[in-house]
């Protein structure tokens, strides 16, 4: 169950995330070579980059959730009873939940706003409620996968799990 | 104050129950900016703070360093560096640690991440260390402290981010880093001096390589120099900017990755995705801290730290000693970029009132976060390494990082003590 | 008492915050203590957000530039345009009296108690390699911009501009990723932009920038009728006029400090190269009058004349 999952999410938003990034490299390159050698940059490159970012973050957000990748201190694991480590984790799993369709709640206010006066971007000229209806859409995917991680067993991960390295500090 | 003081308590309440730490903040800024302000512009203000850093053009340097050093670890460059300073040291006692650290240094100036650093040279240097019968204590500590020089020796993405929210020019910040790094290795190598002076056996020697093998050894690492000159020599020369390095520091990676044979293409799609999981848990931290920041810009906390320095002020340079006294103590138990995302607004336009160099700051800020991430209890670089090695258990590394932080405070006080170590560079730019 | 909580995103020594803080003095003088401000010590949201943060009370007062939320503003882009007025006080005050007369009612800046509009100095051409005496130097040069109005226009121009925020200017032109870009004086000094060695100015400027000072409108409608009356009898002209002065001032002062120490020289654009913008402007003045008419504005081309004429009127 929790690797099927896995390799749906993996799949799906992940590699969507994964594109993006790509994406920025080579805009990016694109961008100073045009520049350099041509006279020329990307007209907009400035906001592709941007929403290209959103998408990196949020798409990938539910993959980080799903593999209990947050950030945790575990100072206080070793005095804690075996019998009491599940239902802690359910229990944190459903306050996590909460809090990320809760921030995709507000997204989806923001992107009502944004929608309602009419906001876009500066250079292209394209609109930006899109952008904050994805915001929410993933934030609320990610809190749906906290959620499925209340009854679905995770396998156990110790600390921050190997594949969390390369943080940006 | 007292309203400050209880969102750090509701934040470390909360994160002791092992609620993630991003949660935890986001959570604690809500609730509070709601209590003082009232839910609706609460709700407006964290809504808005998502989108915008979410919707941020200069925060994309820190997926692209990431991705970078994904690249980078998987060309295999880390190896070349440590089997090169290996070459040079490894056969003195602790040998082995001093090249892990001088390897971090070499590593760190193609990765602009600590933590990519500190979790590349536990794979590449820990086994090493173990076959010679090192002690978990200095291997751990020497790798953590070491890994922290990626975000001293540039690139940088605390340097970035310090860049942006002080305005301060970030490739100036970036070519002020250089020699602190090389004081920083200095330092954490006497700490190496120190392990095995009190505890020969912590670090046995390893066998001496020869004068051809060093040669040949140095020769393996002209990718990592080609690399570095890229990526400095083109923000220096003014072909782009420290945010536009990024983005072609990681495309010179790939290339690197791709030539050597080392990119199949579901390889590939495997370091993407690994790079955006690093990004986006690390901009839930981010985001849940910008939304603790809002909460704590409402309450009189910046306000009566500024406050409590300023009492200082007949001597600027005690101004800096307390700042740094509180950065140690609030290190140990925060998240570092949660601090500097915190403080640096109040803490900025003191120290640039009393007419120190705002470069010179950056590092000195830098230097805190470093320490801040290998001083127990909450250290991210342990956190990591300690994750990579099942083994090891997070008490031993916290006895065996004392000393490595102790050279690291030693370090600050010397670049408190010399300001032109961090500004004599810069100062040939224009 | 009411206190109003004050936000700014400029650090607390540029012009806009002080004027906003000697704003708020007048306030509380006037009201005899009765309404004060608390300014907070850094800005509750980046520039961007400042309207929304207004609109929904996590800030009561505040300033931005309409251009930073694109899209939302149109009728204000007219205080925009190329060759408007030479300083910013008669710009500004012009500003609002149309402002007053024809936009207010249409309610662009609807969800918040719009204070006072206002605009900077006149915008010039700077950079740090040439003198631009011709629309054709101005093309061979590569050029910071940040949006607005003088985005169309350097598109119809067909110069090289790539768009940035204001705060990464020194960083691209130290660099030499730019060679310049279009400010007001005083963001010479106020960005530290000490290699800038060239600058083009225009009769009445090239472009200029729509800003609104603003109070949260829940906040204002519960105040005592006494209290709205000392706000209202602050806003309108008298705001607009204060931050204009302001703006005069600091332009003066970076023409005879930072930019006298560093050398700027200054030249006058040409009749040809001003007529070469005076080509465009006609073409973009029709633009933006067929998508204020969609905001609901009867006459733009009549505003837009009136708001010409009524800048020469002030004093
Ligand atoms: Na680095
Ligand atoms: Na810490």
């Amino acid at each position: 169950m929790h690797k099927t999952l896995d390799r749906l999410l993996y799949w799906s938003t992940g590699v969507m995330a994964a594109m993006a990034l790509f994406s920025i490299m080579w805009l990016t390159v694109i961008d100073v070579i045009g520049r350099k050698f041509f006279d020329n940059s990307v007209p907009g490159g400035l906001e592709l980059t941007e929403m290209l970012m959103v998408v990196v973050i949020f798409a990938a957000m539910p993959l980080v959730s799903w593999r209990g990748e947050h950030v945790v201190f575990d100072t206080l694991d070793a005095l804690i009873p075996d019998w009491l480590r599940s239902i802690q984790a359910r229990v944190i799993h459903l306050i996590c939940a909460g809090t990320f369709a809760f921030l995709g709640r507000l997204m989806v206010m923001r992107a009502e706003r944004f929608a309602e006066y009419g906001d876009t971007t500066v250079h292209l000229a394209m609109s930006i409620a899109p952008v904050a209806w994805l915001m929410a859409g993933l934030l609320m995917l990610t809190g749906l996968a906290h959620l499925l991680l209340v009854f679905v067993r995770a396998p156990t991960s110790g600390h921050v799990p190997v594949e969390a390295q390369g943080a940006s500090t | 104050m007292i309203e400050a003081l209880l969102g750090f308590l509701g934040v470390f309440g909360l994160a002791f129950l092992r609620v993630p730490l991003a949660v935890a903040m986001s959570i604690a800024g809500l609730v509070g900016l709601g209590l003082m302000r009232g839910w609706q512009p609460a709700y407006a203000s964290t809504s808005q703070v998502i989108f915008e850093t979410g919707f941020h053009y200069v925060l994309s340097v820190i997926p692209l360093f990431v991705l970078m050093g994904n690249f980078v670890a998987r060309a295999g460059m880390a190896k070349e560096l440590f089997t090169a300073a290996n070459a040079f040291v490894g056969h003195k006692r602790g040998g082995l640690a001093m090249a892990s650290i001088i390897a971090s240094g070499g590593f760190g100036s193609i990765c602009g991440s600590s933590i990519a650093t500190a979790a590349t040279m536990t794979r590449v240097a820990y086994p090493e260390m173990k076959a010679h019968g090192y002690k978990d204590t200095l291997a751990t500590g020497a790798i953590a402290s070491g890994g922290t020089l990626g975000i001293l020796i540039p690139p940088s993405t605390i340097l970035v981010i310090y860049g942006i929210i002080t305005e301060t020019d970030i490739g100036k910040l970036f070519i002020a880093g250089i020699l602190p790094g090389i004081v920083a290795i200095t330092c954490l190598c006497l700490g190496v001096v120190f392990v095995t002076w009190r505890d020969p056996a912590a670090g046995p020697p390893a066998e001496r390589f020869t004068w051809a093998q060093r040669f040949a050894a140095i020769r393996g690492i002209w990718g990592v120099a080609m690399l570095f000159g890229l990526v400095i020599g083109g923000i220096y020369g003014g072909v782009f900017t420290a945010t536009e390095g990024a983005g072609v520091g990681a495309a010179g990676a790939f290339l690197f990755a791709l030539l050597r044979g080392t990119l199949r293409p579901r390889v590939l799609l495997d370091i993407l995705v690994e790079s955006t999981r690093t990004t986006a848990m690390l901009f839930m931290i981010l985001i849940g801290a910008m939304i603790f920041t809002n909460f704590i810009n409402f309450t009189s906390m910046p306000g009566d730290l500024r406050d409590f320095v300023l009492q200082f002020s007949p001597h600027p340079i005690m101004v800096v000693v307390m700042m740094m006294g509180i950065y140690l103590l609030l290190g140990m138990v925060m998240e570092e970029l949660a601090i500097v995302l915190l403080t640096i607004p109040v803490f900025f336009p003191v120290i640039t009132g009393l007419g120190f160099d705002p470069i010179w700051f950056g590092i000195l800020i830098v230097t805190i976060v470093e320490i801040g991430m290998i001083s127990p209890p909450v250290g991210l670089n342990l956190f990591v390494i300690s994750s990579l090695l099942p083994n090891v258990n997070l008490g031993t590394m916290y006895r065996g990082v004392w000393p490595f932080v102790a050279a690291d405070i030693v370090r600050l006080g010397i670049l408190i003590a010399f300001p032109a170590i961090a500004l004599w560079l810069p100062g040939f730019m224009g | 008492q009411t206190v109003f909580t004050v936000s700014s995103w400029l650090p607390p020594t540029h012009t806009l915050s002080t004027v906003q803080k000697n704003w708020c003095d007048m306030l509380e003088k006037e009201s005899t203590g009765r309404m004060k401000c608390n300014i907070l010590p850094k800005g509750v949201v980046a520039a961007p957000g400042t309207f929304d943060a207004v609109r929904d009370g996590l800030a009561d007062i505040s300033y931005t530039v309409d251009g930073y939320t694109p899209g939302r503003f149109i009728n204000t882009q007219v205080a925009e345009f190329p060759f408007l007025g030479d300083n910013a006080v008669q710009t500004s005050v012009a500003y609002q009296r149309i402002y007053s007369k024809y936009f207010a009612p249409l309610g662009e800046h609807r969800g918040v108690k719009a204070l006072a509009v206002f605009t900077h100095g006149p915008g010039i051409i700077f950079n740090s390699k040439k003198p631009v005496t011709s629309a054709a130097d101005a093309a061979s040069l590569k050029f910071r911009i940040g949006g607005g109005n003088i985005n169309e226009l350097s598109k119809a121009m067909g110069w090289n501009t790539t768009l940035k925020a204001a705060p990464e200017s020194f960083e691209l032109l130290s660099t030499g990723v730019m060679d310049g870009t279009f400010f007001p004086d005083e963001s010479v000094a106020s960005f530290k932009l000490s290699m800038i060695k060239h600058a083009t100015t225009f009769p009445g400027g090239l472009y200029n920038t729509s800003f609104v000072f603003m109070m949260n409108e829940g906040k204002y409608k519960a105040l005592s009728p006494q209290d709205k009356a000392v706000v209202d009898k602050l806003s309108g002209e008298v705001a607009a006029r204060m931050f204009g002065e302001g703006w005069d001032k600091v332009d003066a002062a970076s023409r005879d400090g930072a930019q006298k120490a560093q050398g700027v020289s200054r030249i006058k654009a040409d009749q040809a190269f001003v007529k070469a913008v005076m080509d465009k402007q006609d073409y973009l003045e029709t633009k933006w009058a067929a998508s204020a008419q969609v905001k609901g504005l009867k006459d733009p081309k009549q505003v837009l004349a009136e708001f010409r004429a009524e800048i020469a009127k002030v004093k």
